[in-house]
């Protein structure tokens, strides 16, 4: 993440500003950071994501959120956006001023950068811990065909595991599977290059 | 741990390991280059020393071996061998010659105090190297910013259970058969924001 503005802004001040912004924004304790995907690489990832599951999930009840989606985060509040969302059934939403806060996504995807991975793999996944629904959390690496999932198997403990070429992965919640190399393709690395 | 290049120029394998055995740091190699992993931080020094207290003071009684940061850890994915905050076992610990250093090949646990420059890599790749270990079976994470750690421990050979524990948690060591306090881990530290 890039810290934004060095100026510290109001919880008022940043909901305004982030409903009027065309980046995304998240706030931590009065400070506002842009949480932008910074390669091309990312956002093809992104992209490619939110399209294997949507061919998967569109019929069947399932909806995949692009990374504009505000999720509502108890332990880091107001709101928090992940690259992909998705989630079964009905989307439950809660207003906050403007905005629609989503509250019950089973599946997080995070593509990962270098200016926020520690976030991503560390305190942003015990944040996101506390979404009651949230049943699985995937970290996508962008430099290698490198996938870790977590699912979740009690309160307590998470399932890890991870998945490299030619391996395909089941996401339990939402009855879907992904394979690395579809994930992947046509994606060059930066040692390729 | 902090992971800082040291040459610009590339070593063999033969010269780093000449190298690293007469260093006073410790260093390690990626495909021809080498890296300081230095704790880089008093409260590194402090988290490390001790957890391997703690585990010690446990396990004196028993046929167990606490490692510091110091022995060198065979792992079969990232050879030659890479460096750990703190590393334990029960039973007979195994080594393996490489020239003049030994290698420790049986090691249970791995602990990693996390620094801002290699959080990333001990979070994610440095763990998928480590589970190339046989005998390694749980994957300590230990901030030194804040009270907070992280468990990870084999279930099988394709999941890890994930767990993280606060302030007045403890957290369990099946493979040593041991608590640690995550308020005992970090007793006396003072954190940046206080």
């Amino acid at each position: 993440m890039q810290p934004f503005p060095k100026v510290k802004m109001t919880l008022d001040e940043y909901l305004e500003f982030d409903f009027n912004a065309e980046g995304r924004f998240e706030y931590f304790h009065g400070e506002v950071f842009e949480t932008n995907g910074a390669s091309p690489e990312h956002a093809l990832l992104s992209n490619r994501i939110g399209r294997l599951l949507g061919n998967q999930l569109d019929h069947r009840g399932g909806l995949v959120f692009s990374s504009e989606v505000k999720i509502k985060v108890p332990r880091m509040p107001p709101y928090r956006y992940g690259d992909i969302t998705a989630l079964y059934g009905q989307p439950i939403y809660e207003k906050l001023g403007n905005q629609r806060l989503l509250v019950n996504p089973i599946l997080i995807v995070e593509v990962l950068h270098r200016s926020t991975e520690i976030y991503d793999k560390g305190e942003k996944f015990r944040a996101y811990k506390s979404i009651e629904n949230l049943r699985e959390y995937l970290l996508v690496s962008q430099s290698k065909k490198f996938v870790t999932l977590y699912t979740k198997y009690n309160e307590k403990f998470w399932f890890q595991s991870e998945y490299v070429m030619s391996e395909t992965l089941r996401l339990e919640s939402l009855n879907c599977d992904l394979s690395v190399d579809e994930i992947y393709q046509g994606i060059k690395f930066e040692a390729e290059k | 741990m902090g992971a800082i290049p040291i040459t610009s120029r590339q070593m063999t394998l033969e010269e780093y390991l000449e190298f690293d055995y007469n260093a006073e740091g410790r260093y390690e190699y990626f495909d021809g280059e080498v890296f300081e992993m230095s704790g880089g931080s008093p409260e590194h020094s402090l988290l490390g020393n001790r957890i391997g207290f703690l585990l010690q003071r446990e396990l004196i009684q028993k046929n167990c071996s606490v490692y510091n940061s110091e022995v060198q850890i065979k792992v079969p994915t990232l050879l030659p061998y890479r460096y750990g905050d703190v590393s334990a076992l029960c039973g007979q610990p195994i080594y393996e010659d490489l020239g003049n250093q030994r290698l420790l090949v049986n090691p249970t646990l791995i602990v990693e105090v996390l620094s801002p420059s290699t959080a990333s890599y001990d979070r994610g790749e440095k763990f998928a190297e480590y589970k190339s270990i046989e005998s390694f079976r749980e994957y300590l994470l230990v901030e030194q910013n804040k009270k907070f750690v992280t468990l990870y421990t084999k279930h099988n050979e394709k999941f890890w259970f994930q767990s993280e524990y606060f302030e007045s948690e403890n957290l369990k060591l099946e493979s040593l058969d041991i608590e640690l306090g995550v308020d005992e881990i970090y007793r006396g530290i003072v954190f940046e924001s206080e």
